[in-house]
C-alpha cells in the first residue's frame, strides 16, 4: 500500500519523463541520417571539420547512440527525472498537512523513506527501459541495426551509477523541502561540480592522465565506454558511486530520524 | 424514557440522571420489579460515560431505590413499601411546612432559610 | 488498574520556549480521559511526543509498557493506538474508499462492521475524492479511520472541532460505545461541556505544566467553591490551607475553590469567625478558568 501511495504521488512526473525521454530519443534517431551525411561531407572536404570521432560516427551506429544519448542528452533527461522522482516523502507531507496521519500509522520513518526511494528507483529503471524500447522501434524505423545487448548494458550502467543522483536528490529535498527550491538547489549542487569535473577530466584524459578525482565524475561513469565489456566497465568508479550513495542514505536516515514534526 | 442530561446546567450529570430515575419511579413509568436499561446501552443512548451510569445505579441501590442483581441486571426494588411514594412526599411536605414556620417565628428571613437548606444538602452530598 | 499511558518528567523546549515542563501524567486502562488546556498550553506537543512525532528534550514515557522515545518501541505503540490529529487533512488524491483500504492494511484487527456503520452514518460516499469533501466530512472520515482500527487506545486531538452539533453527538456516542467495550480514550478538547458529558478523568495543562489531575468523581465530589463572610476582615494568608486554591478577598468576603479537605477547611473558616459560609459545587468550566487565570 505504501508503494501504491508513492506511485500515485509521482505517476504524473513519470509520464512526463517518458515523454521527455521519447522526445530526446526520437529527435536524435531522426537526425541520424542527416548528421552522418554531414560528417561524411566534412571528411571529404579538405577545409571542413575533421574530428577524431567522425569515422566512428559515420560507420558505427552504436557509437552514435552512445554519444548522443547515453553520454549526453538521454543521460541528462534521465538524471533530471530521477531527481524529480526522488522528491517527496514525509517532509512534503508536512506542508500538505497529512504528515501526522502518516506518522501516526505503524510505519517507521525509514520504511517511508525506503519505499519512496524504491519507487523512485523503479520509475527510473522504467524510464530507462522505455528509452530502450523507443530506440529499438526508432532504429527499425530508420533502418539501422543496433546491438541490443550494448544498449541494455549502457542502460544498466546509467542506472547503477545514477542511484547516486536519486539519493542526492532525496537528501537535498529533505533538507530544503519545496519542489522548485529543491530542484534548483540540487541542480546547482550537482550541476556545477559535474560541469567543472567533466571539463577538467576531459582535459586530463586528453593529457592521458587519470587523477583519482575522476571517480567523482558521475556523468562519465554513467556513460561508460561506448563499447562495454567486462574489463572496460568502470568498476572502481561504480564502487565509489555506491559508497557515496550509502553515506548519503545514512545521512538522510539520520536526519529524518531526528526531525520533529 | 430517559432524556439526555444537560452538561452545562450546573447540576452534575449523575445528579440529573438520579433525579430522572426517581421521577420515573414516582410517576410509575418504572414500576416495582421493572428492569432498567443496561449500563452500556443507557450510556450510549444518553451519550454519557458508562461509569456515570454505574455510579447512579450504585448510589440508588444504596438508597434503597434499585436492586442490582449481578449477571442479570438492575431492577426497581420490588419489596412492598408500607407506604407509597406519594404518601411519603405528603408527610415530608407537612414536616417542611411546620419547620419553616418555626424558623420564621424565630425571625429568620426566607432567603436565609433557603441558604441554610442548600448548605445542609451540599454538606449531605459531601459527607456521603 | 493498569496505566496505559505514563509520562515521567516529560519536557520539550523549542529553542528558549519551554512548551512542556516536567509533565507526569498517567491514564488508566478503560478510562475516558480528557486533556484540557488553552491553545499553546502544550497539549499537542505532549500528544506528539507520546506518538514519536516529536522527540522529548528530556524525560520519557510509555504506552502499553513500550517506551515513547525509542524508534522501534514507538512503532509497537502505533500498532495498538489509533491517533487522530488536530489537522485532519488526508491524502486528497485518494478517494474515501481508497484511503480506508490503505489504512485498513496496517491494522489486522480492523473493525469492518464499525467501518460500514460509520460510512453510512456519516454519509461518506466511497468513490468521492477526498479533495472534493467538505471540511466536516473530512473530519468525519479522519475519525472513522481512527475508530475502525480496532485499537485498545484512542488518542484524539480536538476530535469534534469543526463539526455540527449532530455530528458532535454522533462522535461522542461512538466514543462512549467504544469506552463501554473497554477501549481507553485520551482526548484533548476545548469543549468543556463535552468533557463533562463523556470523560471520567480530567487532566488540565497550562503553560506546559499539569495543573489538575483528577477523576470526574473527585471534581464533582471534592471540589467546592466556598464563599465566607467574616465579621472582621481577613488576610489571604489566614486561608492558606492544604486544598485551598487561589483566594479572592473583597473586604469582608473571601471566596476560593477547595480541591479537598473541605470539611477541615470549613472548620478552620468557622474558627476564624465567619458569619456565613456557602459551600457549593463547582463546574468544570469554573475550575478550568480558575486554574488558568491563577497562573496568567
Amino acid at each position: 500500500m505504501l508503494f501504491y501511495k508513492a506511485w500515485i504521488e509521482t505517476r504524473v512526473r513519470f509520464l512526463a519523463g517518458l515523454v521527455a525521454a521519447a522526445v530526446v530519443c526520437i529527435f536524435y534517431l531522426e537526425q541520424h541520417a542527416w548528421l552522418v551525411s554531414m560528417w561524411a561531407a566534412d571528411l571529404q572536404n579538405p577545409h571542413g571539420y575533421h574530428m577524431k570521432w567522425m569515422p566512428l560516427g559515420i560507420h558505427e551506429y552504436g557509437w552514435y547512440l552512445w554519444h548522443y544519448l547515453y553520454d549526453n542528452y538521454l543521460q541528462q533527461v534521465w538524471a533530471l527525472f530521477a531527481i524529480l522522482f526522488a522528491f517527496g516523502g514525509l517532509i512534503r507531507e508536512r506542508n500538505g498537512g497529512t504528515v501526522l496521519f502518516s506518522l501516526g500509522l505503524p510505519v517507521s520513518r525509514r520504511r517511508w523513506l525506503f519505499t519512496r526511494l524504491s519507487v523512485a528507483l523503479l520509475e527510473s529503471i522504467g524510464l530507462s527501459l522505455f528509452a530502450v524500447l523507443v530506440i529499438a522501434v526508432g532504429s527499425a524505423a530508420i533502418h539501422e541495426t543496433f546491438s541490443l545487448s550494448q544498449v541494455l548494458l549502457h542502460t544498466a550502467l546509467m542506472v547503477a551509477a545514477g542511484v547516486f543522483v536519486i539519493a542526492f536528490g532525496n537528501f537535498c529535498y529533505t533538507l530544503f523541502p519545496g519542489n522548485y527550491l529543491s530542484l534548483i538547489l540540487t541542480l546547482t549542487l550537482l550541476g556545477a561540480p559535474y560541469l567543472w569535473l567533466q571539463t577538467y577530466m576531459q582535459h586530463m584524459r586528453y593529457l592521458g592522465r587519470t587523477p583519482w578525482i575522476g571517480y567523482l565524475d558521475f556523468a562519465h561513469t554513467m556513460a561508460g565506454p561506448w563499447q562495454i565489456t567486462w574489463t572496460t566497465t568502470p568498476w572502481m568508479a561504480l564502487l565509489v558511486a555506491w559508497t557515496l550513495t550509502a553515506f548519503l542514505l545514512m545521512a538522510t536516515v539520520a536526519h529524518g530520524d531526528r526531525l520533529d514534526y | 424514557m430517559f432524556r439526555k442530561p444537560n452538561p452545562s446546567s450546573g447540576v452534575p450529570i449523575y445528579v440529573q440522571l438520579k433525579e430522572q430515575v426517581r421521577h420515573a419511579i414516582e410517576t410509575e413509568a418504572l414500576k416495582a420489579g421493572d428492569q432498567l436499561p443496561g449500563i452500556r446501552s443507557l450510556a450510549e443512548t444518553l451519550v454519557i460515560n458508562p461509569n456515570t451510569v454505574i455510579r447512579v445505579y450504585r448510589e440508588l441501590e444504596q438508597e434503597g431505590v434499585l436492586e442490582i442483581r449481578h449477571g442479570i441486571g438492575v431492577f426497581v426494588i420490588s419489596r412492598r413499601r408500607s407506604r407509597s411514594r406519594a404518601e411519603e412526599m405528603r408527610d415530608a411536605q407537612h414536616l417542611v411546612h411546620e419547620f419553616v414556620d418555626t424558623l420564621k417565628k424565630q425571625g429568620l428571613a426566607e432567603g436565609e432559610i433557603r441558604r441554610l437548606f442548600e448548605a445542609e444538602l451540599a454538606g449531605e452530598i459531601q459527607r456521603r | 488498574m493498569a496505566a496505559v499511558i505514563e509520562t515521567i518528567e516529560l519536557k520539550k523546549n523549542y529553542g528558549n520556549h519551554e512548551a512542556v515542563r516536567g509533565l507526569n501524567l498517567s491514564v488508566n486502562a478503560g478510562s475516558v480521559c480528557a486533556f484540557l488546556g488553552q491553545n499553546g498550553a502544550g497539549k499537542s506537543s505532549t500528544i506528539k511526543m507520546l506518538l514519536g512525532m516529536i522527540h522529548p528534550t528530556s524525560g520519557g514515557g510509555s504506552i502499553f509498557g513500550h517506551r515513547i522515545d525509542e524508534e522501534r518501541e514507538s512503532l509497537l505503540i502505533r500498532q495498538k493506538v489509533a491517533f487522530v490529529a488536530e489537522d485532519k487533512r488526508l491524502y486528497d488524491y485518494m478517494s474515501v474508499g481508497q484511503i480506508i483500504h490503505f489504512t485498513r492494511s496496517f491494522f489486522p484487527k480492523w473493525n469492518h462492521a464499525l467501518e460500514t456503520q460509520l460510512l453510512e452514518r456519516f454519509e461518506l460516499p466511497p468513490e468521492r475524492k477526498i479533495r472534493q469533501l467538505s471540511k466536516g466530512m473530512r473530519t468525519k472520515l479522519a475519525l472513522l479511520l481512527g475508530f475502525a482500527r480496532g485499537c485498545e487506545l484512542l488518542i484524539l486531538d480536538e476530535p469534534t472541532e469543526g463539526l455540527d452539533p449532530v455530528a458532535i453527538e454522533d462522535v461522542l456516542q461512538i466514543v462512549v460505545s467504544l469506552a463501554a467495550q473497554g477501549t481507553t480514550v485520551f482526548f484533548s478538547s476545548h469543549q468543556i461541556a463535552e468533557v463533562e458529558q463523556v470523560a471520567d478523568h480530567v487532566l488540565m495543562i497550562d503553560h506546559g505544566q499539569l495543573v489538575l489531575n483528577a477523576s470526574m468523581y473527585e471534581v464533582q465530589e471534592e471540589y467546592r467553591q466556598i464563599q465566607a463572610v467574616f465579621t472582621d476582615p481577613v488576610e489571604e494568608r489566614d486561608l492558606r490551607l492544604p486544598g485551598v486554591e487561589r483566594v479572592k478577598i473583597e473586604g469582608h468576603i473571601a471566596s476560593f475553590v477547595a480541591s479537598r479537605n473541605v470539611d477541615s477547611i470549613v472548620e478552620h473558616v468557622r474558627m476564624l469567625r465567619a458569619g456565613n459560609i456557602d459551600v457549593l459545587p463547582i463546574s468544570l468550566k469554573e475550575i478550568f478558568l480558575e486554574k488558568v487565570r491563577a497562573r496568567s
